[in-house]
């Protein structure tokens, strides 16, 4: 049997090609960027340390020498709701979403705190001198 | 590479390597046009079934990773089979290997499945509206897209969570590579094919498969299916008595054969309906539990239940995939900050949820291994296809002519050919 020796590649071959060869790149930079600004928040009590995704709404109780410290994780913000402290500083605080933003209720030393992930562009800027 | 299992004795009815249509006496050119869509579905659903058994024994870079030649078949049924029986064969292929492997109640199939179906609607769709513009390398790289676009958003959802964006680019690289290569090939065999030339003349002619058609279902003949588990079964055993003094080997085969007289056994008192109905019910009860303790002994219990059933398994490769779902799982932390390694950090939540994750995953491939006897078979016209495919699928492994990478696509052809020949002598008999 002959072979034919040659396929023929056709316009769209090429357009296809390309445009999933652009979604593979575009993939690849999308994850890159992510993962480099992924942020985290922190929570440390008495009892040890807890991180969450920012990005995934969670509730989470952190114990104190004066009882429970509730933190709230709703749409990208971190937020203290309840705390057994008298002031109730850390509640007025309101939410934080920022890399190295922080609320501490010192009554009960739970201290919450925003981190990214990867590299450090994100930490400084605006918010940061702000302080 | 040979496609019969029994290298040494000459092959007596192998095609002459010349072999092609116009040369078969009498039946030549009418012979594949008695052919009727169902028919032509379970010879490719049944090529299929070859395909992903070679693949199965070739080498693979990383477990997931798989060069996709099962979908040859697929590629080239674009253009011979009209929509709905294209359908037919991506659901066949998909459920015949599930059968095939045992994976049937498993995640594996549930995302072999969209991946395969989406990836059908995806090649049909370009196929279409791209018309002479295309060829099969757009159709099949259109396909591989698809296809790994949703299995990765399936593995983000369902497996890996977040860390599953990581190995999205790799993913997806592979897939376009893969389907760029096997466009091309498939290309290359369309046009040097007479079996699909002659396969591309039937889709025409409608009205032979409204004669034809209504005959599948009362043609089920069930035949021994011969399993990718058997075919190695049978290497494994000639293997070792070549190499008898190999005490190791040794130990292995008769391991082996106990694993036979246990599949044996098994398939004595079990009914693979019943099994499969069973199978079924205690998935339901296992996706329902929630504590991971319950989860542990289930998966003990189908396991053990896999070693009574005498299917092949691999604890080692089990414990890895474990460990592989638990890391992944990890890499985004969550919950509890139980110990640091560096820069890795552990959490309770992320560990607890990826082993449980890990633990559904595996309990539901051992569960399917034991329930999915290869004796399977489904009632009505598909479960009639799927039979058929089969049936096809035997006639293929004994095949008496020798694929050689060298002349693959001549090869490929004339099995091809002889296959519909035979199915032919076969309807008119």
């Amino acid at each position: 049997m002959k072979l034919a020796s040659r396929v023929h590649v056709r316009f769209l071959d090429i357009l296809i090609f390309a445009l999933a060869a652009l979604l593979v790149v575009g993939t690849a930079f999308l994850v890159l960027d992510r993962q480099s600004g992924t942020r985290y928040v922190e929570m440390t009590g008495e009892k040890g340390e807890f991180i969450a995704p920012l990005n995934k709404d969670a509730d989470y109780e952190i114990s104190g020498p004066l009882g429970m410290t509730s933190v709230h994780i709703h749409d990208g913000k971190a937020s203290i709701t309840e705390s057994p402290c008298n002031n109730k500083l850390c509640v007025l605080a309101g939410a934080i979403s920022e890399p190295n933003q922080w609320i501490a209720c010192l009554p009960n030393k739970v201290f919450v705190r925003i981190t990214s992930s990867g590299n450090s562009k994100d930490v400084g800027g605006v918010d940061a001198s702000a302080y | 590479m040979r496609a019969h299992t029994s290298p040494e004795e000459p092959s007596a009815l192998e095609a002459p390597p010349d072999f092609s249509l116009e040369q078969t006496p009498s039946r030549g050119q009418t012979s594949l046009g008695y052919v009727n869509q169902a028919d032509l579905t379970a010879l490719l659903a049944a090529f299929c079934f070859f395909l992903s058994a070679i693949e199965y024994m070739l080498p693979k870079p990383l477990p997931f990773m798989r060069i996709g030649i099962a979908n040859l078949p697929i590629l080239l049924a674009v253009d011979i089979l009209p929509f709905k029986w294209f359908m037919v064969l991506a659901a066949t292929k998909v459920v015949g290997m599930s059968i095939v492997s045992g994976t049937l109640f498993s995640y594996v199939a549930l995302f072999s499945l969209c991946g395969t179906m989406i990836a059908a609607i995806a090649m049909q769709t370009t196929r279409k509206l791209g018309k002479g513009a295309i060829s099969l390398i757009g159709v099949s790289i259109s396909g591989a897209m698809a296809s790994n676009t949703i299995q990765m958003l399936m593995a983000r959802y369902v497996i890996f969570g977040e860390a599953a964006w990581l190995i999205a680019p790799l993913f997806l690289t592979t897939g376009l590579i893969t389907g760029t290569l096997m466009g091309f090939f498939a290309e290359f065999f369309a046009e040097n094919s007479h079996w699909y030339a002659s396969a591309r003349g039937i889709s025409n002619a409608r009205f032979i498969n409204n004669q034809k058609n209504s005959e599948v279902g009362e043609r089920l003949i069930v035949s021994e299916l011969a399993t990718e588990d058997n075919n190695s079964d049978k290497k494994s055993i000639d293997n070792s008595g070549k190499t008898a003094e190999n005490k190791a080997s040794m130990r292995k085969s008769i391991q082996n054969q106990a694993r036979i007289a246990r599949r044996e056994r098994y398939e004595k008192y079990m009914e693979p309906w019943i099994a499969a109905v069973l199978g079924a019910a205690i998935a339901i009860f296992f996706l329902l539990q929630k504590g991971i303790v319950l989860k542990l002994l289930y998966l003990i219990l189908f396991v053990f239940w896999t070693w009574i059933s005498g299917k092949r398994f691999s604890l080692i490769s089990t414990f890895a995939v474990i460990a592989g779902i638990i890391l992944a799982n990890l890499l985004i932390p969550s919950g509890r900050v139980l110990f640091k390694i560096g820069p890795f950090v552990i959490t309770e939540f992320a560990l607890i949820d990826g082993f449980s994750k890990a633990l559904t995953f595996e309990g539901l491939m051992y569960l399917s291994k034991a329930a999915i006897m290869s004796g399977l078979r489904f009632p009505g016209r598909f479960g009639a296809i799927i039979a058929q495919a089969f049936r096809y699928y035997d006639h293929i492994i004994e095949y008496r002519g020798k694929i050689h990478p060298k002349t693959i696509v001549q090869d490929i052809d004339n099995l091809l050919q002889t296959m519909s020949i035979d199915i032919d002598r076969k309807t008119q008999d």
